[in-house]
């Protein structure tokens, strides 16, 4: 393989941060230490190589914009390495550059001018840019008066046309509607078709999952995962919206088994998820395998086995049938264990428990709750999701405010049955559920637990949806009376 | 020790050729920011860039209605007025050329932290442009000293086609050099713009600009030449308004001077650029 595009060698940086000024001046003249230090980024390595899309995720204050910078070289590392090879174009902010008295076309010119490239090469792409942004009318009116999303288009077109070797996009791809999205995507993925390299960083974890090839989490300056975007995607999640651990304490170890699988994982401080540890839950982890390349093979051999997820933890009579520590290979789990998901699975219509369905055919999800302590205002949710992380169906019960709450008492049992029709195109796809109360706090969140294949149709291509659509030719009623007597004599 | 380092023949030769292999690739967007730096500093107001011209014409008009004028000072006997304004000018016009220049030079990066930060960009560019903005009113200023230095008979041509070439390309390379110095300093120690107008204020008083030969205090003949400034203005003067015996070994300082000026300045900024960030 070829050099990577950007390659960066355990890199750290450390902010010095003076309470007031005139501390630089003393500390400079006496050499006593007046600054405090904060570590923005600890030993992160990764690679972007040559022709693919890398997503940096990770919460506010991660350090995801320091470490763009730092590729980026408008701000030096504290220590390790970065490599970068070939003309970089940056998006780090929206607008940046644009002056905003100036009319869009004369930004294009010194945004253009800024970026490398000479007043002829600006000239001869000038329409292609406006085209792109679709400012046609508003080119020659000052960019202040342009909406946040016209400044988002212009400063994204702008920057893709430059034709860098890498691109950085620091959440550029948010703004913008959805329209605007679907183009930038477009383009992104045409750069990678050019063999161009791309890096981007996104809250959303739906872009990443869909764009990327690789995914990097970053939490507290240091990388918790990284590899593929929906596993990488899963941990984010739950880091966002999983129970509040304080991930800097160091958490014991445990044989080995960690939160993602092993190679994604560079340190021992382990994300939230771990917290399924503390009380008996066999962690997803657990049953991950050590590289995500056997994902793509325990996928393979799914057709082996009858797809159903069993809690392990509980005596359940399916748990000993083989099936229940290996659900998907790649179930991610959180919460804090107060009800939990003991089985999870699809019946079909003769009752039987099924993993290849068939499409537009009635079928139901079915989850298994029990209660290990009290709990109120219980809800559930069920999510489907394609191998890349694209969510085609989600809905939850707080969602139908016709359906009441639900409350169960310790060691209660509730079978929770969810009928749906298959709307699903041909391939495989990933069922998550999840029970939570009303406040949002996750007891048990089993994301990608169920792997199901639907069974191609004869009569429709390759798609997410079958919506079940019937072509129908008509004659509009005037005509037809026009044209009965030459349609007459093509029947014999 | 750091000596040594400021003097190595070769790091500044090899400053002079990178800042030289930059601009020339950025010309374009040199002379974009360059331009755009005059004209935005009047966008928004009636009178537009005229007051580029303008601005300077009326302050120089003041400087020597109070010398000239009020003061009655002469270059000669035989001097009915025009010698000295001749005279005041041409030291006047490069002072005041350094003044807007150091005055806007320390806030070159620090006034852009969004471009410094946020994109892939050339921040040598900022500061050289600061530099080369001051000059059309530079040459507005010269072209009025060239036109009383020629109804005071003293114009030649030896002075205006060799001599000034020569000392407004040292000028460039002395206002571009402090542009960066200041810059990249100004970053970090952000008092430095207070310290520098005032020292541009007093400056004036305490170069030989306004003073003519004959009116200086002799004891405060040594502290000009104390000053690199000096040495600049000495060389416009003699350019502008005749040659002038004294000080004809200007010619050699204010090269000097110059380069070393631009050699250290760039390498300072390019030394401190990868820290802007910080303290952005």
């Amino acid at each position: 393989m070829s050099d990577p595009a950007i390659s960066t060698i355990s890199l750290g940086k450390i902010f010095r941060v003076w309470r007031h000024p005139s501390d630089i001046l003393k500390e400079a003249l006496t050499g006593r230490r007046r600054h405090s230090e904060f570590e923005a980024l600890r030993d992160v390595s990764f690679n972007v190589p040559k022709g693919s899309v890398v997503g940096v995720m990770g919460r506010n204050g991660a350090g995801k914009s320091t470490l763009l910078r730092i590729i980026a070289g408008t701000l030096d590392a504290t220590s390790g390495t970065v490599s970068v090879a070939g003309r970089v174009s940056a998006i780090l902010e929206l607008g940046t550059g644009f002056h905003p008295e100036y009319s869009g076309r004369e930004n294009v010119f010194l945004g253009g001018l800024c970026l490398g490239l000479t007043r002829a090469e600006v000239a001869s792409r000038l329409d292609e840019i406006v085209a792109f942004a679709e400012l046609q009318e508003f080119i020659d009116q000052p960019f202040r008066t342009y909406s946040s999303g016209m400044q988002a288009r212009l400063t994204f077109a702008v920057a893709t046309a430059v034709d860098p070797d890498i691109l950085i996009i620091d959440e550029a791809l948010a703004v913008g509607d959805a329209r605007f999205a679907l183009k930038s995507f477009d383009r992104v993925r045409q750069f990678r078709r050019h063999g161009k390299s791309i890096l981007l960083v996104s809250h959303n974890i739906n872009h990443v999952v869909s764009i990327c090839d690789h995914a990097v989490l970053l939490e507290k300056g240091r990388i918790i995962a990284q590899g593929e975007p929906s596993l990488v995607g899963n941990i984010y999640h739950e880091l966002l919206f999983g129970p509040q651990v304080n991930t800097t304490e160091q958490l014991p170890a445990f044989d080995g088994a960690v939160a993602a699988p092993a190679s994604l994982i560079n340190d021992s401080n382990l994300p939230a998820s771990t917290v399924v540890q503390d009380f008996g839950l066999p962690s997803s982890a657990q049953r991950m395998d050590a590289d995500v390349n056997a994902v793509s093979a325990s996928s393979r051999c799914n057709e082996m086995r009858t797809a159903e997820v069993i809690d392990s933890a509980h005596s359940d009579p399916f748990a000993s049938d083989g099936l229940s520590s290996k659900a998907t290979g790649r179930e991610h789990r959180y919460g804090d264990g107060a009800v939990r998901i003991v089985s999870f699975f699809i019946r079909g219509e003769n009752g039987s428990r099924v993993s290849n369905i068939r499409s537009l055919r009635p079928y139901e999800f079915v989850i298994h709750l029990h209660a290990m302590r009290d709990a109120s205002r219980l809800g559930v949710g069920v999510l489907v999701r394609t191998p890349r992380g694209i969510e085609v169906f989600g809905a939850n019960t707080f969602l139908l405010p016709e359906l009441p709450t639900y409350d169960m008492t310790e060691g209660d049992w509730v079978h929770v049955r969810v009928p749906f029709i298959a709307n699903l195109g041909h391939g495989t796809y990933f069922a998550s559920a999840v029970v939570a109360n009303s406040d949002s706090v996750k007891h048990d969140a089993r994301f990608d637990a169920l792997e199901f294949t639907v069974e191609q149709t004869p009569y429709h291509n390759e798609s997410l949806t079958n919506l079940n659509a019937q072509f129908i030719y008509e004659r509009p009623v005037d005509i037809q009376s026009n044209t009965r007597d030459r349609a007459g004599t093509n029947t014999p | 020790m750091p000596y040594s380092r400021v003097m190595d023949v070769r790091k500044n030769v090899g400053a002079v050729l990178e800042a030289a292999r930059l601009t020339w690739r950025r010309r374009e967007l040199v002379l974009e920011m360059t331009r755009r730096d005059v004209v935005d500093r009047y966008a928004g107001q009636a009178l537009g860039s005229s007051w580029a011209i303008i601005a300077p014409l009326l302050t120089m008009a003041t400087y020597i209605f109070a010398f000239g004028v009020i003061f009655r000072s002469r270059i000669g006997p035989d001097d009915n007025g025009t010698g000295y304004v001749a005279f005041a000018l041409a030291g006047l016009v490069p002072w005041m050329g350094l003044q807007d220049c150091l005055s806007r030079a320390t806030m070159a990066i620090i006034g852009n932290g969004n471009l410094v930060k946020q994109i892939v960009f050339p921040s040598e560019i900022l500061p050289l442009k600061v530099a080369l903005g001051t000059l059309p009113a530079l040459m507005v200023g010269l072209f009025a000293t060239i036109g009383v230095s020629a109804m005071a008979g003293r114009i030649d041509p030896l002075g205006l086609l060799v001599l000034l070439p020569i000392a407004l390309v040292c000028y460039i390379l002395l206002l571009a050099g402090l542009s960066y110095l200041l810059a990249a300093v100004g970053v970090f120690v952000r008092d430095i713009k207070d310290l520098i107008a005032f020292l541009l204020t007093i400056g004036l008083f305490l170069h030989p600009i306004l003073y003519t030969p004959a009116s200086t205090p002799p004891w405060l003949r040594p502290y000009f030449f104390a000053s690199p400034f000096s040495y600049m203005i000495w060389c416009f003067r003699d350019a502008l308004i005749g040659r002038d015996p004294e000080h004809i070994w200007s010619w050699a300082v204010f090269p000097v001077i110059s380069i070393l000026a631009f050699v250290l300045g760039w390498r300072t900024f390019r030394m401190l650029k990868p820290t802007f960030g910080n303290a952005l």
